[in-house]
């Protein structure tokens, strides 16, 4: 399936490059500044691709996911994985530690089993990971997409693009460099109170938003395993996207109580 | 009543526009034209002649000086218009009137050919209704005498200067809709297309357009407004066409059909349907041009994509760029999921509702071409081959199908070399 896109060619060698499309369950929608369009529909190919890889590697519930393997697997004897998947669980089982729990890839293990973090044995000697118990299963659903809009971001780098602005779901968003007219990108607020303006500046960061949609209670204590009912979502400014999602969950977990703490890694934007 | 100064500030620079529309070239002079009349002569002042006066006489650069008809009632209308307008029965004596610059011409299509030549012959600029003329071989001596004469030549193909219509053609021609496949245009009314008639002796006079003699019916006076569409698209002129048509529904004496099909299939086998009945009105009339990234629906003047539609939070941006503003952009929020995401019901091309067809921006530039005595550029070559398209739809209609575009109606245009034998003057 080609990417759509919208290429506007404003004079003195600015332009204006937006391609949308979806992909790992959601909407990608990618503008880039003042580069070729042979350059942009180059790039948005090599980041539709590489979206694609890593969906195939963690999306646990497709039967032909690397995860999915790993989810079946693990508990039975050690399982090799890709040094990717390997990293991603790695760096995953530290932001456990730095959010003291509040964020937890085990959060949607079997039968409200918790601390299923403390039960993932990873084996740097040949990136095996094994599971102490059956009932761990590893859900990379609040991490997945700040890792690849990381990626993007690195191929948008590695292709000379320095000003480009691309929204995974709306719930990251990454700026680089500037907006053709400004310093910046300047990015609304999500539930932002009516009568006030209320956005941020984003350059070469991260806006990562978590909460529960129209009622829709989806995010889970690490806790007490329950749903968090809670609406007001929390935003948070990083310099990459995957700590962003982190720390945004995490500090939509807290909820007042614990956010003060994670002001070490993030700037939160309390809603 | 979208005015073309309103027009060019929504569509943005003159330079792009004219890529997609060369013929906006009449404009180019539009500053040095202030206080200027185009003197113009209206010949057949009925319904559609009045439609047409109704735009030209709010233009500060028209004066209608004449109008001629031999249908008194139209003449009786037509002067509530334009009461200084001189009165004419006989359309060569206004074409002797040294105050007409240019005529339109709005008179059953079986006249068109002989008074657009008379009018080319005696001086004067032309604008004539579509379709051309009864056959090519017509249209092309329309075409030619007017590049003899050297006087400017309109075909009222409105839809050429309508903003949602160019708006649309940009997108295509820059790739936003991908590969175009296929193009579909339908006009389906429930109705029996006829006017009311006060004297039964005046029925064919009135409703000329059911007769063959005067018209060739739905091709003529539908699809002609529809099929030029694909060449404007594609840049290309369609080969081979079939074609299928039968009275089934209206059968009170008319002679042309009430229910037509035509395919016209362009070198590279992709298509371009027209289909009317009028005997089921339920799917409107319609533009449909299917691209492998989307669909267009020119009628609604909408947009569609075949996967998710664009953010409009993103299309905010890219307005914003192109307005040199730095706003904030909203979009941020918790996830969008599929599920989420509404149904794809289009967006609009120029952002809001259609209102407007385009005719009062055509007579605009037509006036513009009267008084500087320029063509501009690619007008008579659309509209021609808008016009040869249906009578080719007809005559395949007639014989089943035309296998190759005629080289004798075949004009230096798009894929179309003209063969040099064949001029028909």
């Amino acid at each position: 399936m080609p990417v759509p896109f919208i290429n506007k060619v404003l004079g003195n060698d600015k332009t204006i490059f937006y391609a949308w499309f979806e992909s790992m369950h959601t909407r990608i929608d990618i503008a880039l500044c003042n580069r070729p369009e042979g350059v942009c529909e180059k790039v948005i190919d090599l980041i539709y691709n590489e979206l694609q890889d890593i969906e195939k590697t963690v999306n646990r519930f497709d039967p032909g996911s690397e995860l999915y393997l790993l989810n079946e697997s693990a508990s039975v004897c050690p399982v090799i994985v890709s040094p990717g998947l390997f990293q991603i669980i790695k760096d995953c089982i530290d932001y456990y530690e730095k959010t003291s729990g509040c964020f937890d890839i085990t959060v949607n293990s079997l039968d409200s089993y918790r601390d299923g973090i403390q039960g993932i044995v990873c084996k740097d000697l040949n990136n095996s990971i094994f599971y102490e118990n059956p009932a761990i299963k590893i859900d990379l659903g609040g991490y997945a997409k700040g890792y690849a809009l990381d990626k993007c971001v690195g191929i948008l780098r590695e292709n000379g693009i320095t000003d480009a602005l691309v929204n995974f779901g709306n719930s990251s968003v990454f700026a680089l460099g500037n907006h053709p007219s400004g310093n910046g990108w300047k990015i609304t607020l999500p539930s932002a109170d009516t009568g006030q303006d209320s956005f941020v500046i984003l350059q070469d960061e991260c806006l990562s938003t978590s909460g529960n949609e129209e009622k829709k209670l989806h995010i889970r204590s690490p806790f007490d395993g329950q749903c968090i009912e809670a609406f007001k979502p929390v935003s948070v400014v990083t310099k990459d996207a995957s700590s962003g999602e982190v720390f945004s969950t995490a500090s939509f977990v807290s909820q007042a109580t614990g956010r003060e703490f994670f002001i070490n890694f993030a700037t939160i934007k309390y809603q | 009543m979208k005015t073309r100064r309103e027009f060019l500030k929504i569509s943005g620079s003159a330079g792009l526009l004219l890529a997609t529309v060369p013929w906006f070239s009449a404009f180019s002079d539009s500053k040095n034209t202030m206080g200027e009349k185009a003197r113009i002569g209206v010949i057949g002042p009925g319904s559609r002649g009045q439609f047409l006066m109704s735009f030209l006489m709010k233009n500060p650069k028209v004066e209608i000086v004449a109008i001629c008809d031999n249908y008194q009632p139209s003449i009786n209308e037509a002067l509530k218009m334009a009461p200084d307008a001189k009165v004419y029965q006989d359309y060569r004596k206004l074409l002797e009137d040294k105050d007409v610059d240019g005529v339109v011409i709005a008179v059953p299509l079986n006249i068109h050919h002989e008074i657009a030549i008379a009018a080319f012959e005696a001086g004067k600029h032309v604008f004539c209704e579509k379709a051309m003329a009864m056959t090519p071989a017509d249209c092309l001596h329309m075409y030619d005498t007017h590049k003899r004469t050297g006087k400017v030549f309109f075909v009222g193909q409105q839809r050429l200067f309508c903003d949602r219509y160019i708006e649309a053609m940009q997108m295509v021609h820059s790739g936003t809709f991908g590969e175009i496949e296929g193009i579909r245009t339908y006009w389906f009314r429930n109705g029996d297309w006829r006017r009311p008639v006060p004297n039964p002796e005046l029925e064919r006079k009135i409703n000329w357009r059911l007769y063959k003699e005067y018209s060739r019916g739905l091709m003529t006076e539908l699809a002609c407004h529809q099929l030029q569409i694909g060449t404007w698209a594609l840049k290309t002129i369609p080969n081979k066409i079939m074609g299928h048509g039968a009275i089934t529904y209206w059968k009170d004496g008319r002679e042309v059909y009430d229910n037509v099909s035509a395919i016209y299939i362009f070198d590279n086998g992709v298509k371009m349907t027209f289909e009317s009945i009028i005997s089921n009105k339920f799917y409107g009339l319609e533009e449909q041009i299917l691209g492998n990234k989307g669909t267009i629906e020119l009628e609604k003047g909408k947009y569609f994509y075949e996967t998710v539609p664009p953010a409009p939070g993103f299309l905010q941006l890219i307005n914003d760029v192109e307005h040199k503003l730095f706003d904030a952009i909203p979009f941020a929020g918790t996830s969008w999921a599929p599920e989420t995401a509404n149904e794809n019901t289009g967006d609009y091309i120029t952002g809001k509702r259609p209102k407007t067809d385009g005719t009062s921006v055509l007579l605009e530039a037509y006036a513009e071409a009267v008084i500087t005595g320029k063509q501009p550029e690619q007008i008579a070559e659309e509209g021609y081959y808008a016009s040869v398209l249906c009578l080719l739809g007809h005559q395949a209609i007639e014989e089943g199908v035309i296998p190759d575009f005629p080289d004798e109606y075949k004009l230096d245009y798009l894929n179309h070399k003209r063969a040099t034998q064949t001029v028909s003057i």
